[in-house]
């Protein structure tokens, strides 16, 4: 009787350590591809002429009145959760307009536009800054004939 | 009488000390220079510069006057080079005390006894002498050889020397205080056609030297054993001892009665000091308050000094109007050279200060007043020098063709270091090139841009480049 008891208090601290040993290595396994950073990146920013499809149209450092219209292309990945940034837009060192947007996990694109006008000629600037407004990216263009 | 007291208030201390320094100066070269040429030619040119000059310019006397001005004008030089001796010999005087304050003793030590005793000696044995008794100015540039005795003036040295067999009785001696300075000296010849014929070759050697300095000579006569005393142009018989002891002791200043020569000596000196008082204040009141007259600088540059290294000025007053008065005769030889405005800003510390200016803030030449600054107070701005890293963007105008689109343009350097004041600085965020048109642009590339600093109040590190390299890129454009 003693030996049968001693036996199965063997098996069932043996099945124990076997369970959480597995249990660990599939911790491992799925913490592992947890690798990138959890914070905010932006993986792309350009000047555009629009849309086509999910990505910009376009993109150029010098666009012309007669498009009408100029655009921000920003493309967020990872973000860790919801955030707001904000685009800054400077004809020559003139801030004209500063909008926020709210950006969503796990990623997100932005597309922020600006109708052009015959005063709006000239060197711009973009500066795209986070929550605690550091800059994560300054795009410069201009606006031509 | 208001006006009076009110003259009398307006004199300074400084005013005071520069008369009286200017009399004391004036008494000096009386006192160290009387009785000798030095004094007369000094006098004649003082004459000369305040007297007949401005006669002849305020006459009218235009050639007389250029004249006039050219000779004081050389004065100084020539008195310098012709009286060398004299100042030499008042510059190396034995301490400073009797340069600025000690008077030319006379030779009170002189044996004018033994000197005339051993004269009539000579004369009575009719043996021809020449002795030289030294004024103020020393005969040795007009006499030639001599040679240096330096022997205690004696009756006996005297005869022995003009003793017929003696080598050096053919010249004469020179007496200076209590010695015999020179023995066998020549003495020049006068060349004046005025000298009786009777008078022979030491006659006419007395006469020169007397002629040349201010000395007085004795001569004794070798045929008829007179004595004769030569000064200055004159040439005159002794007819006794007594007379011969007073032209001496006159010669060197030796009064009969020492005490009275003393007070006249006194007496002499205070007048000819209050003399010289009188006409310096005369003088100084001519130039310092005769005929007012004001005159206007309409732009007096301001210096400012003193700044903290790294502050730079960037706003303030650049020149002032200067309103002066002072006499007819300063005023009117007056430039802006000779009028300096000065702002210390040593304990400035603030950003703007506004700074009064005054008397204090202004070099005037002596004599000249302040009566008005406009603006009266100057606001200073005062700057941090900062310097920046800049970013370049290129500056695009023009157009594309339709079908291009300009990809990316990639600036090279893509920064520029520049410094200014922190006020300035701290508003620029980015420096432009020029203006490039995308008219010509067809395809990539790379292209040479010059970039446009503004303000132009930026400074540049040594060394940037005031061009840009731009790497273009051309791509189609998606329609």
């Amino acid at each position: 009787m003693k030996f049968k008891f001693f036996t199965f208090f063997l098996l069932l601290i043996y099945l124990a350590l076997n369970f959480s040993s597995q249990a660990f290595a599939q911790d491992q396994e799925e913490a592992t591809p947890v690798e990138s950073p959890q914070e905010l990146t932006l993986v792309r920013a350009v000047m555009c002429e629009g849309l086509r499809g999910l990505g910009p149209l376009n993109e150029a450092v010098a666009f012309s009145i007669e498009r009408e219209e100029v655009f921000c292309f920003l493309n967020f990945d990872p973000v860790p959760e919801k955030t707001p940034i904000r685009i800054s837009w400077f004809w020559k060192d003139e801030r004209r307009r500063n909008p926020k947007f709210i950006l969503k996990p796990p990623r997100w694109s932005t597309l922020d536009s600006m109708q052009l006008r015959d005063a709006d000629k000239g060197p711009w600037r973009v500066e795209v800054r986070d929550a605690e407004g550091n800059i994560l990216k300054t795009l410069r263009f201009s606006i031509t004939d | 009488m208001d006006t009076l007291f009110t003259f009398l208030a307006g004199i300074r201390c400084w005013d005071v000390a520069d008369i009286l320094l200017i009399s004391y100066i004036l008494f000096r070269l009386y006192a160290l220079f009387r009785g000798t040429l030095v004094f007369g030619i000094l006098m004649g040119i003082a004459v000369l510069w305040f007297v007949l000059l401005p006669i002849t310019l305020s006459t009218g006397m235009v050639l007389t006057s250029q004249v006039f001005q050219g000779i004081t004008a050389a004065a100084a030089l020539i008195i310098i080079v012709v009286f060398r001796t004299e100042i030499r010999s008042l510059l190396l005087a034995k301490n400073l005390k009797s340069f600025f304050w000690g008077f030319p003793r006379m030779r009170l030590n002189t044996p004018v006894e033994v000197i005339v005793e051993s004269v009539y000696e000579l004369a009575k044995k009719r043996t021809g002498a020449l002795i030289v008794l030294m004024g103020n100015e020393d005969p040795e540039e007009v006499v030639h050889s001599g040679i240096s005795w330096r022997g205690q003036v004696s009756k006996e040295m005297i005869l022995s020397i003009f003793w017929r067999d003696n080598p050096v009785h053919d010249g004469a001696i020179i007496i200076q205080d209590d010695q015999i300075r020179d023995v066998g000296v020549i003495l020049p010849l006068s060349q004046s056609k005025d000298l009786p014929s009777r008078y022979g070759t030491r006659h006419r050697a007395a006469a020169g030297l007397a002629e040349a300095t201010d000395a007085l000579v004795i001569v004794v006569s070798e045929e008829r054993g007179t004595v004769s005393v030569a000064k200055g142009t004159e040439m005159k018989g002794v007819t006794g001892r007594d007379q011969l002891l007073q032209t001496v002791r006159e010669h060197l200043g030796i009064p009969e009665n020492e005490e009275g020569g003393k007070k006249r000596g006194r007496l002499e000196l205070s007048i000819a000091g209050l003399v010289f008082l009188i006409c310096v204040s005369f003088y100084w009141y001519i130039i310092a308050k005769g005929e007012a007259t004001v005159k206007i600088f309409e732009e007096i540059p301001v210096e400012y000094v003193n700044s903290e290294p790294g502050m730079e000025i960037i706003g303030s007053v650049n020149s002032l109007r200067v309103e002066l008065s002072g006499s007819a005769r300063l005023i009117r030889q007056m430039s802006e050279d000779q009028v300096n405005v000065s702002i210390d800003l040593d304990k400035v510390t603030e950003a703007e200060k506004t700074i009064k200016i005054t008397r204090k803030n202004m070099s005037l030449p002596p004599g000249v007043r302040l009566q008005s600054v406009t603006p009266e107070e100057v606001e200073v701005v005062l700057d941090r020098m900062v310097r920046k890293v800049l970013p370049i963007q290129v500056n695009w105008v023009g157009k594309l063709p339709e079908n291009l689109r300009l990809l990316d343009a990639k600036v090279t350097p893509r920064q520029i270091a520049l410094t200014e004041g922190s006020r300035v600085i701290n508003e620029i965020s980015t420096i432009y090139t020029e203006k490039i048109s995308l008219d010509q642009i067809e395809k990539s590339g790379t292209i040479t841009a010059k970039l446009d600093i503004s303000p132009a109040s930026l400074k540049m590190d040594s060394g940037s480049r005031t061009t840009v390299d731009i790497d273009l890129k051309v791509a189609d454009r998606i329609r």
